[in-house]
């Protein structure tokens, strides 16, 4: 007998809502750790390495399905302003202080490489999904 | 999606149980089905339709389908 589509469609709801709130509970106990209790990163890298392998892991795969349309591969760019701000604090305050205006730029271009890295990779796995159909 | 799954089980003197054997469902599926609270796959649908002998339009429509049409 084959298993019941209904039950079947309930578990990945079951699963979807359990990634969340793992996502949540994660990233608090990460932003606990950071800013709270203050612990360098070589603490809890374990934790960080996780969360991000669980983040990438389903960001591919909702993009290698074609889950996400082309007005939302779009959106990703309105995200780059903000993301490239959060990248230049979390560098500012995890690496020391940028002191100067060169340490700044590059910091931002290197922001902008890996999220332009990051939405070539995203681009081409929806690409690749939609030469499939 | 309405349905008249109900309609063609008990004219085939089926009882829930049987027509989820058959369609390789559980009986609260069915149950869910027949009062309108889940909405089945293409693939249930045909099953379900083969189980009781019944054409998939038979079974299953759309509520503006049958409003246009009458």
């Amino acid at each position: 007998m084959q298993k019941d589509e209904r039950i079947q469609s309930s578990l990945r709801g079951i699963g979807s809502k359990g990634f969340g709130i793992w996502y949540f509970l994660m990233l608090a106990s990460l932003l606990y750790r950071q800013f709270y209790l203050q612990q360098p990163i070589e603490q809890y890298w374990d934790l960080v390495v996780i969360f991000f392998i669980g983040v990438i892991f389903v960001s591919i795969s909702i993009f290698a399905q074609g889950a996400v349309q082309e007005s939302s591969t779009i959106s990703i760019f309105k995200w780059m302003v903000p993301t490239i701000l959060i990248t230049v604090v979390a560098v500012n305050y995890l690496l020391g202080n940028i002191s100067s205006i060169t340490q700044l730029i590059v910091t931002i271009i290197s922001a902008i490489i890996g999220l332009s890295l990051a939405i070539l990779i995203f681009y081409f796995l929806y690409k690749r999904w939609e030469s499939k159909i | 999606m309405k349905n008249r799954v109900k309609l063609a089980r008990v004219e085939n003197d089926l009882t829930q149980a049987q027509l989820a054997e058959r369609a390789g469902c559980t009986r609260q599926t069915i149950g869910l089905i027949e009062s309108g609270k889940y909405n089945p796959s293409l693939q249930l649908c045909l099953t379900i339709a083969r189980a009781l002998n019944k054409s998939l339009d038979d079974l299953f429509w759309i509520e503006e389908e049958k409003n246009a049409e009458g």
